[in-house]
């Protein structure tokens, strides 16, 4: 595969980083252009389109009716699953849901569950009978690098736009918006060599020694976070990561907030 | 020379004119794209030929290519060629091909083994591509461009005419490419 | 189930206001992905797909590669969110079966003994859908195909016919799917006619199966323009600078081959 080669860049991303600069121009605290757009699948109670940069993908949140968990038989059900669907990258191939799939669905799903930023108390119907399921599912469509970014920010914008269907499924009251009580925001971080890269490419997440992602909330606190990949951080530079977190997670709640 | 957009299927020439080229393909007669491209209708050789805009990538003579050593035998190493220099689209069809002993160095080769090991990741020029694929580093930007420490494993940096592991503090030889360690612009943009 | 809705009125007005032969609204573009080596994204009606070639590359699993020629392999998927009820990801016997259908329909045009050992792999992902997924998505994929630069005898256009409140139509929406007669969906191949793949379910007569047909070629045709259009505007610098060419040596040569009607 294609893939074996890109080790041979690792020496051309350095020797830029050691200059402050990257392959695609960008500061090395600075992140690709984020485009989101609410709404793009009618058939979906919620929905959003996320480009960062060229990465694209897609969030669909369905709600359907169900039973609860034992443990919690008056909540609501609330699964984040993720599809590295193959046309998105050569690397990715058919088959069920691999270990990096599965990584990026736990990770968007612990900033939005550690947040409360859904309330599933509020979406159950029938104590122990019945309750909302809802079903945030990521669609990469072109991987271009930092799936856990893009698909925080796709998740949390299509909450933000998900309607309960209420007379549509239930058959009782009115359709509502979903109240979205917190705006979970991640930041991810990808370490080569000594250097630290905001919201990584491609090219670089792909000879990345370590990475980290940093959820904080809109009061600056820390929410979620989860270290990948072989290599290790100092505390410094973890610091380091949440202090970029915060600071670039305003940014991009607005962004988020306002698209 | 008329130059003009074609789509496959459109029929570009009759057989009685031009004799069908790459790009196209013949049926009772007549002539039709068999891609989108740039449609050539060659008045000397009477050739029709259609120029693709994105065509598939099939190894020619004189590319310049990255090769992973898969093995190593007594007059040859054999590779596989993991992709072209500035296109990231994969190589169709075979993609294993052989660099024969004499072809691996402009100075004489005692051991192949002293040039290349499994593993490593060399840069190569197509000789021939049929029947077989076979290649050359006999050049000096050609040759090792990233090779695997015999002992442990690791990546390891050019010394000299040498590759030097960092790890282990041994040197071993190598058919060095002088760009070792520095391939750049994998990417198609 | 709730009562058949009137599909069709008295003038031949369907549910959407179409008349009998009319297509809903189609557009394409090509090359809508960077890391796929072609690709198309589609709109019809309510439907969207996206498409994605990869290949000719080396077949894998390498049993699976034939020593003479390339595999054409087609696999449609449907996002979970893309119907009113989530789907459960992952294939299911429907998709299979589409799956092979078209992976069927493109071997029988694509030029497959120029790529011996090699696979093209097609993924097809329903992200929204309406009535028509599989005819969209061999429309989106020929489109693609032709931006990977594979080989082809032709374009294919998907296109499908159906029956309505006893007349028939083309390119059945969602409720007329749901309440209709029949349903057709066809792969044809524009210029020649020819017919790659054809499904068919519900109660036809022979003569409406032949006026059925006459429409979907002609729809096949208008549907075939509205492809080449993507193309060229996917390419349109390179068609640009071949037309200030062409312009600039117009008077040399009087064109030898006339466009295709």
């Amino acid at each position: 595969m294609v893939e074996v080669v890109h080790e041979l860049t690792r020496t051309h991303i350095q020797r830029l980083a050691e200059m402050g600069k990257r392959i695609d121009g960008r500061d090395l605290e600075e992140h690709r252009p984020l485009t989101v757009e609410k709404g793009y699948i009618e058939s979906a109670e919620g929905s959003a389109r996320v480009h960062l940069g060229a990465t694209d993908l897609l969030v669909g949140v369905k709600m359907e009716l169900g039973s609860p968990y034992a443990d919690r038989p008056e909540s609501g059900v609330l699964i984040v699953v993720a599809e590295l669907r193959p046309g998105a990258s050569p690397t990715f191939e058919l088959g069920p849901p691999k270990p990096p799939a599965i990584e990026l669905a736990r990770v968007v799903d612990r900033g939005i569950r550690s947040t409360d930023t859904v309330d599933v108390s509020k979406l159950g119907i029938e104590p122990g009978e019945k309750v909302w399921l809802l079903f945030v599912d990521i669609h990469i469509l072109d991987y271009e690098g930092n799936l856990f970014d893009a698909g925080n920010y796709a998740a949390l914008a299509a909450l933000m736009n998900t309607t309960i269907p209420n007379a549509t499924k239930l058959g009782e009251g009115k359709d509502a918006p979903l109240e979205v009580k917190h705006q979970p925001i991640s930041v991810t971080a990808a370490k080569i060599g000594e250097t630290i890269f905001i919201d990584p490419s491609l090219e670089e997440e792909r000879i990345a020694d370590a990475r980290l992602t940093v959820v904080t909330d809109e009061k600056g606190h820390i929410r979620a976070m989860q270290k990948g990949l072989t290599g290790s951080f100092t505390v410094d530079e973890v610091n380091q990561v949440v202090a970029l977190s915060q600071k670039i997670g305003k940014e991009i709640r607005k962004t988020i907030a306002e698209a | 020379m008329k130059a003009k957009v074609v789509f496959p299927g459109q029929r570009v020439a009759v057989v009685e004119e031009y004799i069908p080229g790459e790009g196209t393909y013949e049926i009772g007669g007549d002539i039709y794209a068999s891609q989108m491209g740039e449609l050539n209708l060659d008045p000397q050789e009477r050739v029709a030929r259609v120029r693709g805009f994105n065509p598939p990538l099939e190894l020619k003579v004189g590319d310049i290519v990255l090769a992973s050593v898969k093995d190593s035998r007594p007059s040859m190493v054999i590779v596989d060629v993991e992709a072209v220099e500035g296109n990231e689209r994969a190589v169709t069809g075979r993609t294993e091909g052989t660099i024969h002993i004499s072809k691996i160095s402009d100075q004489y080769t005692e051991d192949v083994k002293r040039e290349m090991r499994i593993a490593d990741l060399v840069r190569a020029r197509v000789v021939q591509v049929k029947p077989s694929l076979q290649l050359t580093t006999n050049e000096p930007p050609l040759g090792v461009v990233r090779g695997l420490c015999t002992r442990d494993r690791r990546p390891m940096v050019k010394q000299g005419r040498q590759l030097y592991c960092e790890s282990c503090e041994r040197t071993e030889p190598r058919k060095v490419s002088t760009v070792y360690d520095s391939v750049v612009g994998w990417r198609k943009d | 189930m709730a009562e058949t809705p009137k599909l069709i009125d008295s003038k031949g007005k369907r549910l959407d206001g179409r008349k009998a032969n009319e297509l809903r609204p189609l557009t394409i573009e090509a090359g809508t992905l960077k890391r796929a080596d072609g690709s198309a994204y589609l709109e019809w009606g309510n439907n969207k797909v996206m498409a994605a070639v990869y290949g000719p590359r080396e077949c894998h699993p390498r049993h699976m590669a034939h020593p003479a020629r390339a595999l054409v392999r087609v696999t449609y998927n449907m996002a979970s969110f893309s119907v009113g009820d989530r789907k459960r990801p992952g294939p299911d016997r429907r998709s299979t079966e589409i799956s092979k259908v078209t992976s069927e329909a493109f071997a029988s045009v694509v030029f497959l003994e120029q790529f011996p050992r090699s696979s093209i792999d097609v993924f097809v992902e329903i992200l929204q859908a309406d009535a028509g997924t599989r005819v969209a998505a061999l429309t989106a994929v020929a489109v693609a195909l032709a931006d990977a630069g594979i080989p082809m005898k032709s374009l294919l256009a998907g296109v499908a016919f159906g029956k309505i409140g006893g007349t028939v139509v083309l390119d059945l929406g969602k409720d007329e799917d749901n309440y209709g007669e029949a349903d057709v969906p066809l792969a044809i191949i524009p210029r020649t006619e020819e017919i790659v793949l054809l499904q068919m379910d519900g109660d036809l007569t022979a003569k409406e199966f032949q006026k059925g047909m006459k429409m979907a070629i002609a729809a096949a045709k208008e549907i075939y323009e509205v492809q080449k259009d993507a193309l060229k505007r996917r390419y349109a610098v390179s068609v640009e600078a071949l037309e200030a060419e062409e312009g600039a040596e117009e008077e040399l040569k009087e064109e030898t081959v006339e466009e295709e009607a």
